[in-house]
């Protein structure tokens, strides 16, 4: 507890605690429950299923199998449909997913329900096709249609290139964070660390602020695989400590890249671009006159 | 909350459940049935 009085809002980066936490959690326990009650639905037809081999009933078997089959991938394919409404719902700029899984997994189970009220139910056709229409109608309602259209930053920003471009650089950041945790030197770890979260920082602005996707694509790339060829060399070469002078050349270099990465961030927001060409440039060359890239 | 929020958030609520009640009049009575029809 703080005894100043100030409550908590500078540690949860000026949000107050249930905006920031909240959602986070809900989502997460969303993403790991949500859809699994569906895999209830296919343990009666397996049950069966197992009844009907004992009685040495191949038809029965057959339709039993098919019917857990469908809801098993009914919930599962509506289960993958939900984590990709989430991602969508979540990201600023992107593009519906292609398949609508939600309705494909509505689909099976309404199949399935038809399946089992038809073949095993001994309804009749049009009593086991209202059964199957019933249980999709009931999955939709459930879990909802599929996201559909484009979350488009511009006219001039193709949808895709942004969203490949940012994930092939959240990629990059992942690894250079993987990387990180294999050196064995404290300080030029905690230092890369630093870098990491300014990268994080750097592509949370391109997505909040899709006009400078253009200016920041190049430096994006480069910066990315100049930071990540010295970390893998950093990793590569066991350091830890005893020998200062090579330490502090690594150290040098990742101190620059830092403040290099925190005024591009800066002058992203104030649309300087040249100046980002030119400092890249500089870092690069300083980088090679080290020996480091 | 708002108090658009909040009926909307009691729609998504009332869909849901219908939607469960919906599934389980069907495809949970078309299993029961089904299993029903196989033990007799």
């Amino acid at each position: 507890m703080r005894s100043d009085g100030r409550s908590g809002p500078d540690i949860l980066g000026g949000r107050t605690a249930p905006e920031r936490w909240v959602p986070e959690i809900r989502s997460k326990l969303e993403g790991r429950f949500e859809g699994l009650i569906l895999y209830l639905f296919a343990i009666l037809p397996m049950l069966m299923g197992l009844i009907a081999l004992g009685r040495g009933r191949t038809d029965m078997l057959i339709a039993d199998v098919v019917s857990a089959a469908l809801i098993v991938f009914g919930a599962s394919s509506i289960r993958a449909g939900r984590k990709a409404e989430r991602a969508f719902k979540a990201r600023r700029v992107a593009k519906a997913p292609t398949l609508p899984r939600k309705a494909l997994g509505a689909g099976c189970l309404g199949a399935a329900a038809f399946l089992l009220a038809f073949a095993g139910a001994g309804h009749s056709f049009m009593g086991g096709l209202s059964f199957g229409i019933g249980a999709a109608i009931a999955t939709l309602l459930m879990y909802g249609l599929d996201p559909r259209g484009e979350k488009a930053v511009s006219p001039d920003i193709d949808t895709d290139m942004f969203r490949a471009a940012l994930d092939a650089a959240a990629a990059r950041i992942e690894e250079l964070d993987q990387t990180r945790r294999r050196i064995t030197s404290r300080p030029l770890a905690d230092r890369l660390a630093r870098v990491v979260r300014r990268a994080r920082g750097l592509v949370e602005t391109i997505e909040r602020q899709p006009d400078t996707f253009n200016r920041a694509r190049k430096m994006l790339n480069l910066y990315l695989d100049e930071t990540l060829t010295v970390a893998r060399k950093l990793a590569a070469s066991g350091l830890n400590g005893a020998d200062p002078a090579i330490e502090g050349k690594f150290t040098e270099a990742l101190d620059a890249m830092e403040n290099v990465m925190t005024e591009q961030q800066q002058k992203l927001l104030a649309a300087d671009a040249l100046d980002l060409d030119v400092q890249l440039e500089v870092l690069t060359r300083r980088l090679k006159s080290e020996g480091i890239h | 909350m708002s108090a658009s929020e909040e009926r909307r958030s009691m729609n998504v609520v009332l869909r849901k459940t219908l939607g469960f009640v919906l599934l389980a009049a069907t495809l949970g009575v078309a299993s029961c049935q089904a299993a029903f029809f196989h033990a007799f």
